[in-house]
């Protein structure tokens, strides 16, 4: 059995900011149990033009408008099951903490704060799990088997050549969660440090070699989680993306942060598997 | 279903020891969604800041409790988003997570971000219920 792989917009045309901005992520992607949504940054409703405001105004902003997505989803604020929030500085803690309370006065979420670069100039940005509905597929009582993945190309298993403590993915109930890849080169294992675009387009194979190693592929993925090393690639990034993800991309969320190997790019993933394990 | 995890030893809520907005852990859909973990002591509740190794090592002493108090155990983990203070501290971070964490260890992106209130290390992650 495959589940279906659905794209979530906002009902108001003018809060759907990637589709506006001709950006290739969705707002939302609803798979399985849960609804995973796109970092979310400030923009007036009215006009739909990003909104650079203090931090109590942009978290604001930007909690009304998960509201909202989470009820073209079919789910609820009461359905968040976590939350993060990127926010420029943490000397702001408490500002958005302030705001955040209004949204969420009981069973509040699981929740991780911490302070990272931000696309666009923007001071806080906030993404979200939530379950599509009250009623899942999975009773709490499950107890989903838990299996680790391997890429079919040895050159490929980063963490097992260099003897890290993480595992390429695992596969859990009716998702695989990747850990972050780079631009590896899969005849050498090497790091293949070209060009932005060339580090993109590499990890992006990478990626699609790992989920179809475990029977998915790029076109299960519900959300991406990207981290640049250089805040200005981001429109680069969206050029490849493009060639990746024509139709339906996964929602994904981005910033900039230090890296290690001189990567320009980290990405990771969580993708609807192809098949239950039996 | 959706339902909270209430914090098994007093000091883990950080709702109630700092006013963090947040449940400790959410389950749903067969999964445990986890708040942000820094090195607090269980007991107290104080902050326990150190080295990236001790409060790492706190870390997962806190979620251990957290997890097999819901039924579930560090073996159980899916993903981890590893935050750290800086990145040039990565292997040592990679010494104490080998320990808790010595097969078939979970998914893993490790992050150079700002942490709260000073902490060097904080982990994030979603578990096997």
């Amino acid at each position: 059995m495959t589940l279906p792989r659905q794209v979530i917009r906002p009902g108001n045309p003018s809060l759907d900011a990637s589709r506006r901005a001709n950006l290739p992520f969705s707002p939302a992607v609803r798979g399985g149990d849960f609804v995973f949504l796109s970092g979310i940054a400030a923009i007036d409703p009215a006009t739909g033009e990003p909104v650079h405001g203090t931090v109590a105004a942009e978290t604001r902003q930007i909690l009304r408008r998960l509201d909202q997505l989470l009820q073209a989803a079919g789910s609820s604020l009461a359905n968040v099951v976590k939350v993060n929030v990127l926010i420029y500085s943490m000397l702001e803690y408490d500002n958005m903490n302030s705001v955040y309370r209004e949204f969420f006065p009981t069973d509040s979420p699981a929740r991780t704060v911490c302070g990272a670069k931000l696309i666009g100039g923007h001071k806080v940005e906030i993404e979200c799990v939530a379950l599509a509905s009250a009623t899942g597929l999975h009773p709490s009582a499950d107890r989903l088997p838990r299996n680790v993945i391997q890429p079919a190309n040895p050159k490929l298993n980063v963490s097992r050549n260099a003897n890290l403590p993480h595992s390429p993915g695992i596969w859990t109930g009716d998702y695989i969660f990747l850990s972050g890849m780079g631009p590896v080169d899969p005849l050498t294992g090497g790091r293949n440090l070209g060009p932005i675009a060339e580090q993109i387009r590499q990890t992006l194979r990478n990626m699609a070699h790992m989920l179809e190693s475990a029977g998915s592929g790029l076109d299960r993925i519900v959300k991406m989680t990207v981290v640049l090393a250089d805040a200005g690639d981001y429109d680069e990034m969206n050029r490849v993306w493009r060639e990746f993800f024509p139709m339906d991309p996964p929602a994904r969320t981005t910033c900039a942060l230090q890296l290690s190997n001189g990567n320009g790019v980290e990405i990771e993933c969580i993708a609807l598997a192809g098949k239950r394990p039996s | 279903m959706r339902s909270v995890i209430s914090a098994p030893v007093p000091g883990l809520d950080l709702r109630r020891e700092y006013g963090h907005h947040q449940s400790p852990a959410i389950r749903a859909g067969g999964l445990i969604f986890c708040s942000g973990m820094v090195a607090i002591n269980p007991e107290t509740g104080e902050r326990e800041h150190g080295t990236v190794t001790s409060e790492a090592q706190r870390i997962f002493e806190n979620l251990k409790l957290l997890l097999e108090s819901a039924g579930s155990s560090l073996e159980r983990i899916v993903q981890v988003h590893a935050m750290i203070y800086d990145r040039i501290e990565y292997d040592v971070l990679n010494r104490v997570y080998r320990r808790y964490v010595p097969n078939a260890p979970p998914a893993r992106t490790v992050m150079s971000v700002q942490i709260e209130a000073g902490f060097k290390v904080m982990l994030d992650v979603i578990v096997a219920a």
